[in-house]
């Protein structure tokens, strides 16, 4: 009896431990989005608030990534010096690793009076910066972690 | 007059269980006005700085009641929980979920190095905390293999910022945006008093406080009398029944774990990775706070974690600053806390040879003047 009582409460443990991972993978999943604030004439420091997430400010001529949770709409809340310029809703496209916003399509939501701004669909690595590196060889690469050694 | 001498012993007995902590303690209040910071970023700073690295701290306590010292081997853990972030990241899991995902996929790799570390620690009773060190530069080498050549080429990446630019193994830094402060922005309460604000993440503290109280009803538990017993006296505990090396075992094995858990807290907090550095600090961050608080390598309480954590950081935050006051330099009052830090591992381990051999003195010089065949 005891016997399978633990295996029993092993298999619960297992069970939960899965359930769990599989509720994190699905809930927590992340999507790319680059807000792009540099590719137009007359470019101007604005802040983006999306859902719950923190306002991130994208300074004029400059690219700023971030991640959404789950593709579809999301709540998007645009500032310039504090005031709203544009609240409504953003639509991350589904399919897609990666999505980009910029300035231009925030004015003409703005100018169209649309409450509706469509991310663009982008390969992931449009923006992605190499990273610092002396040598690309692997064995320079572990040299260089050795070489942080104490 | 015997009355005094009691008392001069106890003040002397006092000082010397508690000499790292008043050392510190004296540094730190020389330090504070030095600095010349305002209480108020002093405080922010702690309460930031507390809910970033306490969890770790708590990793020592279980191998120290186990009587196997400072448990230099929970690198592996640390290590663990970084391979969970990676997959976290690389597997692009956000907030809060991403914590946990990384939790799931750490635990059974901290749970397999745990036991391989408790073996081996078993082999080598009375050298834990050196074998520990080694066991830990070991683990470093293989996780570097792991990082720099198996990831990206036989473990699948699919993220192009988590992979280096040769297009296999882990980059260098890793950006933890997904889960930057998921733990701290869970519950944070800002807290305004006139002109002092503070934002208390305090997401992060209940789960401090959660383990603290599973610290103290654990050590209630069979298995922490146990770990206890054996901690005491392995020859007396094996004769009493309990399976020593098991619990010692166990013992590190749930330190793994919660290091592992430790580093992910740690890491959110930071909010990046230097993937092959950061685990080496979590060992002698944690030792260095445990003995500070006044812990040895064979006693140490909640409180001693508590302390410890908060006056490691104190130094931390004034010593560069009031290193620029005294010698024109920021480095030196960051080299001067580093020295310290070192310094105080050193000096504890010293302190309980110290103790030791006064004790055994003691004991032998109470059995001299006893009378012959006398009890």
């Amino acid at each position: 009896m005891k016997r399978i009582q633990g295996v029993a409460a092993k298999a619960i443990v297992v069970a939960l431990y899965i359930l769990i991972f599989m509720w994190a993978s699905i809930t927590g999943k992340g999507y790319l989005l680059f807000v792009d604030n540099k590719a137009r004439d007359g470019v101007y420091t604005f802040s983006i608030k999306l859902d719950k997430a923190t306002s991130v400010t994208v300074p004029a001529g400059s690219v700023k990534s971030l991640y959404v949770k789950g593709t579809g709409a999301h709540h998007i809340i645009v500032t310039k010096s504090g005031t709203t310029i544009f609240e409504g809703t953003l639509n991350y496209p589904k399919g897609t690793k990666a999505a980009m916003i910029d300035g231009a399509l925030i004015d003409n939501s703005r100018k169209n009076d649309s409450k509706t701004i469509v991310a663009q669909a982008v390969p992931e690595s449009l923006y992605s910066e190499p990273e610092q590196q002396t040598s690309e060889s692997t064995q320079d690469t572990a040299a260089e972690v050795q070489s942080a050694n104490p | 007059m015997k009355s005094k001498e009691m008392t001069g012993k106890k003040i002397i007995n006092f000082l010397s269980d508690n000499i790292v902590t008043i050392v510190f303690l004296v540094i730190a209040i020389i330090a504070i006005p030095f600095s010349k910071l305002s209480a108020q970023y002093i405080i922010t700073n702690l309460v930031d700085r507390f809910a970033r690295s306490a969890f770790l701290v708590f990793a020592l306590i279980l191998p120290i009641l186990a009587g196997m010292g400072i448990n230099f081997a929970m690198v592996l853990g640390a290590t663990a929980g970084q391979i969970g972030l990676i997959f976290a990241i690389d597997h692009r899991i956000m907030g809060i979920q991403g914590l946990i995902y990384a939790a799931l996929i750490g635990i059974p790799i901290a749970i397999l190095l745990g036991w391989f570390s408790g073996l081996v620690l078993n082999k080598a009773r009375g050298r834990e905390m050196v074998t520990g060190f080694i066991l830990g530069y070991f683990m470093d080498g293989i996780y570097q293999f792991f990082g720099l050549y198996l990831m990206g080429w036989i473990i699948p990446l699919s993220t192009a910022a988590v992979r280096q630019v040769r297009g296999y193994g882990v980059r260098n830094t890793l950006g933890l945006e997904p889960v930057r402060g998921a733990l701290d922005k869970l519950i944070n309460i800002p807290i305004t008093i006139g002109t002092f604000s503070l934002n208390l993440p305090l997401g992060t503290f209940i789960v401090i406080t959660l383990l603290g109280l599973f610290v103290v009803w654990f050590r209630k538990t069979k298995l922490g009398q146990d770990m206890r017993a054996v901690g005491q006296d392995q020859v007396v505990a094996n004769a009493a029944g309990i399976n020593v090396d098991r619990t010692r075992i166990l013992a590190i094995i749930i330190s793994t774990i919660l290091a592992c858990l430790g580093q992910i807290i740690f890491l959110q907090n930071m909010g990046n990775m230097f993937t092959y550095t950061s685990q080496r600090q979590a060992g002698f961050f944690a030792a260095a706070a445990i003995l500070v608080g006044g812990a040895s390598v064979t006693h140490a309480k909640i409180i001693n974690v508590i302390v410890g954590v908060i006056l490691v950081h104190l130094l931390y935050i004034t010593m560069p600053l009031a290193g620029k006051e005294i010698f024109a330099s920021a480095m030196i009052g960051q080299y001067m806390s580093d020295f310290i830090n070192y310094g105080i591992i050193s000096l504890s381990l010293v302190l309980y040879a110290w103790r030791n051999r006064r004790n055994a003195e003691l004991a032998r010089a109470s059995l001299r003047g006893a009378p012959e065949g006398g009890k």
